[in-house]
């Protein structure tokens, strides 16, 4: 049967529209790519007082200085005097002179973080409330080692206790902006003291106590940014799924039948010959084919079982351009769950630095050093990892009985992606399915063969068939290659590590904001902002440490956690919107 | 802030175009409605506020993590920089020789403790004497070659820099060494003309030799003072030497010139000392810089396991034992010299080896604290804290020192015709003539990097952090050929032209090293720790497990976990924890040794040296496997 086509030929209509084209596609793109979601997403200061925008001001100024820092860290170095100590297969270096500038980022992201809690939930009052007093309490113990209840231990504590009194004080007030000033006079006097008291001590034998100390502050705070980052490793494949989704729409409406469908079959022989190479190019192939073909399959009817269920609320089909929108709704959430050792760890250490610096012969350290070293062991974090692989699951599961359709089948995805990528890890009950994620792009190519040889059947191909054919294809590069931005800044940082969390770090900050702008009784607007500035403020001070330090071993290491947020949300993302964009080509809806 | 009217999480009224609100309501906390004229004037306290604060915030900090000053004295502006050489021309009677003086300026505890024995005591002694906690000491050691029939030996001045002044606690090597006690006082801290002092005590433990000394500040010429002294040292109650000097003391340069008179029973000689500014050294490079030591292991079975003290042998005070521990891996000079570092005073020593001792040569201290060292033919090539590249001769001579934009992190690499290649924190590659100090060529990798290049015919390979494999034509650094992948844990050099990679993920990959063509792929388990190559198989050492391939990546063998691996070509030495293995290219244990040590796990490194094995734990316990000397 020869399939009939419907579509323009016209193949000189499109060099000769080929500048309106380009002009048009340049244009479009920047304005549906960039400034749609920073315009839509962005955190949102109008109607705030001018003290709240100061002090978010304060907030964005600091995030900026961060930025800086990490573009400008190879030229820093060069030309300012380094403070380096070798020792133990580590050499921490730094610009010395710039150490004041990474302690007050800090305390302001400090400051932010606490002011904001103070009118948040009550769940989450205690809990960054708890973090500040035990961070104050411990960086009071910065001199230690003179011994006993030094001067900075004794403001350490009162710095915390009157962290406490004044969340008490303001427990039921209306938010207010001096709130901030009083929260960064008392975190900063703490700082202030427990520096001095250290240098004091350290003096003494001639060295130099502070960039240990703030190394050691960015191992016990640094966590505190951990969901923030988990939720910055997706950009990638948001933007990627984004743009893939645009452009191939664009192209299946602005070029020829031809053009488009020689594109997409160009195309989709490159990738099958990659994706080939890159399945069988293995010790194991046929392991890896085989698993991803069932983690696929899994994947394909889960989505399907999902789609229906949300049928009976609400009839209709999950639409490719609205995953990147249900993202936003699932990725905080699915990032917290993953990310959920990250503020109890942080707690267990900074309660045992306290303690030893108390009574050094405490058995107390090592009972909380073996409880941090527990959820912070691999089988403590398979545990979470799994429950939370059921939970999202099952989540998504009530959501799409709630008819809420794309957040469902995501959620479903990463669930189910999750629960495979531990089933199969090696000594685990699926072993010997492992190593699927190589080969899921080869499936997605061979998927992409189904559907044309299915549609070729039905004998109708489309321009708008061809673009979605073209979608499908660049989604499966898209499953393997999202370095497009990470790796050219890398080039441009000349540090290695930090260009895919930077740039997952400033979309996330410009884009991401949805749920900082909201407003309610229980989580005012000015908490929500300040909470978001000071998580974003809190990993870029991260990432502006390591492009000081050219290290990521002196501090979190944030690059490791952007990396599980693009494999655990980022991948699931790109096959939720593979799955929407297949099953609409099936059904021959290319709208 | 305001408190705006809020519903159940609702959404901002609008997520259109960014649009100038202005502040938005005002009330009389500065938060809430107010008139138009009234908002800008009210809205200027809340916003100064803030600004005030966090400046203040920012001011305090800085304040307080300020870098400590190094402590000073009156006199520490007189000694020159750590790390730093001076030329000396010396004239007597007998004609104009030359000095090269190497200085080190550290503090505290770990300055002296690898000091020889006696040397280090009498600081000690001295610290106690001048009233300075051992924790505070600050020393200056000022190490001196002479030209001459001996320019390897080296003469050292041990000074405590107090708040009294510059004392001289000893000093070792020369013919005649010295032990002062009380410490000679050379430059006080009170330097005004017409300040004068006098001492006398022991100038060599037990009163062998005693000393009387009477000194004077008879002139300030700038910044520079100048110093007469008499120093009469008696052995028994009799004469033993008498120096008359005038010392000009300048900032910086210590004595920059002295006219001495210098007399013993027998002879009377005068000397004039003038510091060369700028001069070049006097002194030739002593050693070869392609010069290679040979390795084979022989009969591997047969090796015995022997227990050696690094000691130092000197003309006064004969052997004495090196304390101190061990800093970066040891490496084999192309001279057959067993180069370690020392944490203790970052000194360098070289070895005189032999199969059952191991004999200071020398001693240098190439400045800061070491990163990491190599040796390249004869000579011993370090990085420092002080983002110096240092070089000393065989003779333990610092011929250059240069300076980078960024630390040095792996261990220069040594070329077959005698270049030093140092890849760098920024990424930068730079070859450096060994025997000039001449750069020969610089390119640069994509990002930062940490780890060392490696040399495979005239190419030289590096690789970045990001996992960019870069391939330099080795005589002029234009690039070749570039790869990427992951960031790679391992880069090792195959005989025959081949490149072999291991990156984060297990991934082995061995690439042509003119064309970077890939020639095979594997996996790995684990962390690449170490490649070697015995025979036509490549080994592949690994935090979990050992694998040999074959020329095609075919996986031959599998063994357990590897930290360091060394090759003659027939046999592979694998450590791993306290136990060295030998394997052969089939996988197959030739013999096994424990080396374990008595204070616990201590990290080790292998070294491998002639017919055997050098074992250097971290406190500087060596231990010789096999024959490592080299000699019959």
């Amino acid at each position: 049967m020869t399939p009939q086509t419907r579509g323009r030929f016209g193949v000189l209509d499109d060099v000769r529209n080929a500048p309106r084209t380009v002009t048009d596609f340049v244009v479009d793109g920047a304005r549906h790519l960039f400034v749609a979601p920073v315009r839509d997403g962005r955190p949102r200061l109008d109607g705030r007082s001018p003290g709240t925008t100061a002090v978010v001001a304060a907030g964005v100024l600091g995030y900026v200085v961060c930025l800086a820092i990490v573009v400008f860290g190879g030229p820093l170095r060069a030309h300012l005097d380094l403070s380096a100590s070798a020792g133990g297969g580590n050499t921490l270096s730094l610009p010395r002179d710039l150490l004041w500038l990474v302690v007050t980022l800090i305390v302001i992201g400090f400051a932010l973080l606490q002011t904001g809690a103070l009118h948040a939930p009550p769940w989450l009052r205690v809990i960054i409330g708890s973090v500040t007093m035990l961070g104050l309490a411990f960086v009071g113990t910065a001199d230690v080692d003179t011994g006993g209840l030094t001067a900075s231990m004794t403001v350490g504590f009162v710095g915390a206790a009157s962290i406490l009194v004044f969340q008490i004080m303001r427990w039921r007030s209306e938010p207010q902006w001096w709130e901030f000033v009083v929260v960064l006079g008392v975190i900063t006097t703490v700082f202030t003291v427990a520096y001095n008291g250290a240098r004091a001590t350290a003096i003494e034998f001639g060295l130099d106590s502070a960039p240990g100390f703030t190394t050691l502050t960015f191992f016990l705070l640094g966590q505190l940014a951990v969901p923030m980052t988990i939720v910055s490793g997706i950009s990638a494949a948001e933007v990627g799924v984004s743009a893939t989704v645009w452009s191939t729409t664009f192209l299946g409406r602005r070029l020829s039948l031809l053009v488009v469908g020689l594109l997409a079959v160009g195309l989709w022989l490159v990738r099958a010959r990659d994706a080939w190479h890159a399945a069988v190019d293995d010790d194991e192939p046929w392991r890896g084919l085989a698993g991803a073909v069932v983690v696929a399959m899994t994947a394909a009817a889960l989505w399907w079982v999902l789609d229906h269920i949300a049928d009976r609320r609400d009839a209709g089909s999950s639409r490719v351009g609205d995953v990147v929108s249900d993202v936003q709704s699932v990725a905080l959430p699915v990032a917290v769950a993953l990310g959920i050792t990250a503020v109890p760890s942080v707690m267990l250490r900074l309660s045992a630095q306290i303690v030893f610096a108390i009574d050094r012969d405490s058995a107390w350290t090592g009972r909380i050093n073996g409880w941090t070293d527990a959820i912070g062991g691999e089988r403590f974090l398979l545990v979470t990892r799994v429950l939370a692989g059921v939970l999202f699951v099952a989540g998504a599961l009530q959501m799409a009985r709630r008819g809420r359709r794309g957040p469902a089948e995501l959620l479903g995805i990463i669930g189910l992606l999750l629960l495979a990528s531990y089933a199969t890890q090696d000594g685990a009950m699926l072993a010997a399915l492992g190593g699927w994620d190589d080969s899921l792009d080869l499936i997605g190519v061979a998927a992409v063969a189904v559907v044309v040889a299915i549609r070729i059947r039905r004998t109708t191909i489309t321009t708008a068939f061809l673009g979605h054919v073209l979608l499908l294809v660049m989604l499966t590069v898209l499953l393997t290659q999202r370095d497009f931005v990470s790796n050219p800044l890398s080039i441009v940082l000349g540090f290695a590590g930090v260009g895919f969390v930077l740039f997952g770090y400033v979309w996330n900050y410009i884009t991401g904001a949805d749920s900082s702008n909201h407003d309610s009784v229980g989580f005012p607007r000015d908490s929500r902002v300040l909470l978001f500035t000071a998580l974003n403020l809190f990993g870029v001070t991260v990432l502006a440490w390591a492009a000081l330090t050219r290290s990521t071993d002196f501090g979190a290491d944030l690059g490791a956690f952007a990396a599980l947020g693009d494999q655990i949300i980022g991948v699931p993302i790109i096959v939720a919107a593979f799955a929407a964009s297949f099953a609409a080509s099936l059904q021959g809806d290319h709208g | 802030m305001d408190p705006a009217p809020v519903e159940p999480d609702t959404p901002p009224a609008s997520a259109g175009p960014v649009v100038d609100e202005g502040p938005g309501p005002v009330m009389d906390d500065g938060s809430g409605p107010a008139g138009p004229g009234t908002r800008r004037s009210r809205g200027f306290v809340p916003v100064a506020t803030v600004v005030a604060s966090v400046a203040l915030a920012a001011s305090s900090l800085a304040v307080a993590t300020r870098a400590p000053d190094h402590p000073t004295t009156a006199t520490t502006a007189f000694l020159p920089a750590d790390g730093s050489v001076i030329v000396e021309e010396i004239t007597t009677t007998s004609g104009t020789t030359s000095l090269v003086s190497e200085h080190a300026r550290q503090s505290g505890v770990e300055s002296f403790v690898g000091l020889p024995s006696v040397q280090g005591s009498a600081v000690i002694s001295a610290a106690d004497t001048l009233g300075v906690p051992v924790e505070r000491v600050s020393l200056w050691r000022v190490t001196t070659h002479a030209t001459g029939s001996d320019p390897a030996r080296q003469t050292t001045g041990i000074y405590i820099d107090a708040p009294s002044g510059i004392h001289q606690s000893g000093s070792f090597g020369g013919n005649v060494p010295a032990v002062y006690d009380p410490p000679l006082l050379v430059l006080p801290a009170d330097h005004d003309v017409g300040r004068t002092w006098t001492a006398s005590g022991d100038a060599l433990p037990g009163s062998i030799l005693t000393y009387d000394q009477t000194a004077e500040i008879v002139d300030r010429q700038g910044d520079c003072v100048v110093v007469e002294s008499t120093l009469d040292r008696e052995l028994d109650g009799e004469m033993f030497d008498r120096i008359e000097a005038t010392e000009t003391w300048c900032p910086g340069s210590a004595v920059r010139s002295a006219r001495a008179t210098f007399a013993t029973p027998e002879a009377t000689d005068s000397v004039t000392l003038e510091q060369a500014a700028d001069a070049p050294l006097p002194l030739d490079p002593v050693g070869d810089p392609t010069a290679r030591t040979d390795v084979d292991f022989g009969d591997v079975a047969q090796w015995q396991l022997a227990e050696i003290t690094p000691r130092q042998i000197d003309p006064f005070f004969e052997e004495q034992e090196i304390n101190g521990t061990v800093g970066e891996a040891p490496v084999m000079a192309g001279s057959g010299h067993l180069v370690m570092s020392l944490d203790s005073g970052d000194d360098l020593v070289s070895y005189d080896v032999a199969s059952d001792a191991l004999e200071a040569q020398w001693r240098s201290h190439p400045g800061g604290e070491l990163l990491t060292l190599a040796s390249v033919g004869e000579f011993a090539v370090t990085t420092t804290t002080d983002r110096r590249i240092v070089c000393h001769d065989a003779n333990g001579v610092q011929r250059w020192a240069l300076t980078t934009d960024d630390l040095v992190l792996a261990p220069v690499t040594a070329t077959p015709d005698g270049l030093a290649v140092a890849v760098g924190l920024d990424g930068d590659v730079t070859a450096i003539d060994v025997l000039t100090g001449e750069i020969r060529w610089t390119s640069s990798l994509v990002t930062d990097a940490d780890t060392s290049a490696v040399v495979a015919g005239d190419v030289l390979v590096a690789t970045d952090r990001s996992g960019v494999v870069s391939a330099f034509a080795l005589d002029d650094g234009r690039q070749l050929w570039e790869s990427s992948g992951n960031p790679v844990d391992i880069l090792a050099a195959q005989t025959a032209g081949v490149i072999v990679a291991v990156d984060d993920a297990g991934l082995v990959v061995a690439r042509s090293a003119e064309s970077g063509a890939e020639q095979w792929t594997a996996r790995v388990g684990g962390f690449g720790t170490d490649v070697a190559v015995v025979d036509d198989v490549v080994v592949v050492g690994t935090d979990v497990e050992t694998v040999g391939f074959d020329a095609s990546g075919q996986r031959l063998w599998r063994r357990g976990p590897t930290t360091d691996l060394v090759s003659d070509g027939d046999t592979v030495v694998a450590l791993h924890d306290d136990t060295v293995v030998a394997v052969d290219a089939a996988g197959l244990t030739l013999a096994e040794w424990d080396v374990s040590n008595a204070a616990g796990t201590i990290g080790h490194d292998i070294v491998a040296a002639g017919g055997g094995l050098w074992v250097v734990d971290g406190t500087a316990e060596v231990r010789s496997l096999g024959n490592p000397s080299g000699a019959p």
